[in-house]
């Protein structure tokens, strides 16, 4: 018998369903519904804003089995309104009586290189799940976020090939409820590409973008100087 | 020497505003000039994660509310000082929601720091990080979580300097005081 009957997926970007966490938590959670389990999405720079939008949050959390967090890193850690829904999280559930195990998944996609910069967010999460009572069920987080520029993992092919086999052992395993085991994690946070091609190419993209906005010459302007 | 302080508390949070006081006194004894800005009271909206303060107006987040003024403030301080209650051992999202809007103080071009890729600096002038984290229990893993952020903050910000405090709320202010007024002469050693 299935551990869990379904999932809610968080997407914890503020650029909401144009974003790289959306695509990736869908590619994550397609698996999972071929594996019989149901799928909800929210995004939660658009819930944390208002009240009504914390209760439905709020809500959808308690009735999830299990729950994914997919967000980009921002400064070291978490994106502010995912912070805000946390702790909005964390609220209600010391309020609950008997709250259910739930389990508990992130993805989280970096824009630099190496994957160990999302470590200080991973513990974060971490703590997080500790703190509600949430089953922690693994961290699925890579660098070189910018190679996805919002694509899906089938669009991306076989330079993402290991997020797309990390992403199979993953759910599978989540199906049976199971954590995500170590060798997903490992695929996931193998690089893409070299670190000197991924970071040129980041930089000839700031200018190409700079360029369309008028701004190419003005890019290390000191405004506040 | 100039310190912007950046409080990420509830406004209404009394261990806060207490040390907030402790460390105001210090600093005013050390002839650091200090701004304090209660974070909670100011209209800062989320960042959108549009790059606009790296393509777009660079340097300038492209959202125009009480932000500028705090980073036009940092720009122009030696010491960027942090107070906020550690939540899950990182920051409060009243103090991130903030932080998130300052990638304009770093150009978008990589680089490596120690053998590892951030981003270029846009100012010359660095300043120096003291974040204050408060605790109601001691919680060896969530406090080391908080240092290592802090860290790893001061490593993107191109910091000279930073130091992770940990107050435990209600406790005697002596010892906090204390190691907050070393790690003001730290930093004013390297000034």
């Amino acid at each position: 018998m299935k551990k869990y009957e379904n999932a809610l997926l968080l997407v914890g970007s503020p650029k909401g369903s144009l974003s790289t966490s959306v695509s990736l938590g869908n590619s994550f959670t397609s698996r999972l519904e071929e594996l019989g389990l149901s799928i909800d999405t929210e995004y939660l720079y658009k819930l944390v804003k208002k009240e009504d939008g914390q209760k439905k949050l709020l809500s959808k959390v308690k009735d999830a089995d299990l729950i994914i967090l997919a967000f980009p890193l921002y400064i070291d850690c978490l994106p502010a309104g995912v912070i805000k829904a946390l702790e909005l999280i964390a609220d209600h559930r010391q309020s609950m009586s008997n709250p259910k195990k739930q389990g508990f998944v992130v993805i989280i996609n970096c824009g630099f290189p190496e994957t160990q910069h999302n470590n200080v967010a991973v513990s974060i999460c971490k703590i997080f799940a500790r703190e509600v009572g949430f089953e922690w069920s693994g961290a699925l987080a890579f660098g070189m976020g910018g190679v996805f520029g919002r694509k899906s993992l089938e669009e991306r092919g076989g330079m993402v090939r290991n997020v797309t086999k990390g992403f199979d052992i993953a759910a599978q395993a989540l199906s049976v409820g199971e954590k995500i085991p170590e060798e997903a994690i490992e695929l996931v946070g193998k690089k893409f590409m070299p670190i000197s091609l991924y970071t040129k190419m980041g930089n000839l993209g700031w200018n190409i973008q700079a360029k369309k906005f008028g701004a190419r010459k003005k890019i290390k302007d000191q405004p506040y100087l | 020497m100039k310190a912007s302080i950046l409080i990420g508390s509830k406004a209404d949070d009394i261990e806060s505003a207490k040390i907030h006081e402790i460390m105001l006194e210090e600093l005013k004894k050390l002839d650091w000039d200090a701004t304090s800005i209660v974070l909670e009271d100011k209209n800062i909206a989320y960042c959108m994660g549009c790059f606009g303060c790296w393509v777009q107006t660079p340097g300038e987040c492209v959202i125009k509310d009480y932000e500028e003024t705090i980073v036009r403030e940092m720009v122009h301080s030696d010491l960027i000082i942090y107070i906020t209650p550690i939540v899950f051992g990182g920051y409060s999202s009243i103090l991130k929601k903030a932080l998130d809007r300052q990638i304009g103080r770093v150009l978008p071009y990589f680089t490596k720091i120690n053998g590892e890729v951030h981003h270029s600096k846009r100012y010359e002038k660095q300043q120096s990080l003291l974040s204050i984290g408060l605790i109601d229990k001691h919680d060896i893993e969530k406090e080391e979580i908080f240092k290592s952020l802090v860290a790893r903050n001061a490593i993107n910000m191109w910091s000279p300097f930073q130091r992770a405090i940990i107050y435990l709320n209600g406790e005697d202010v002596a010892e906090f005081s204390n190691n907050f007024n070393k790690a003001l002469m730290e930093v004013k050693a390297i000034l």
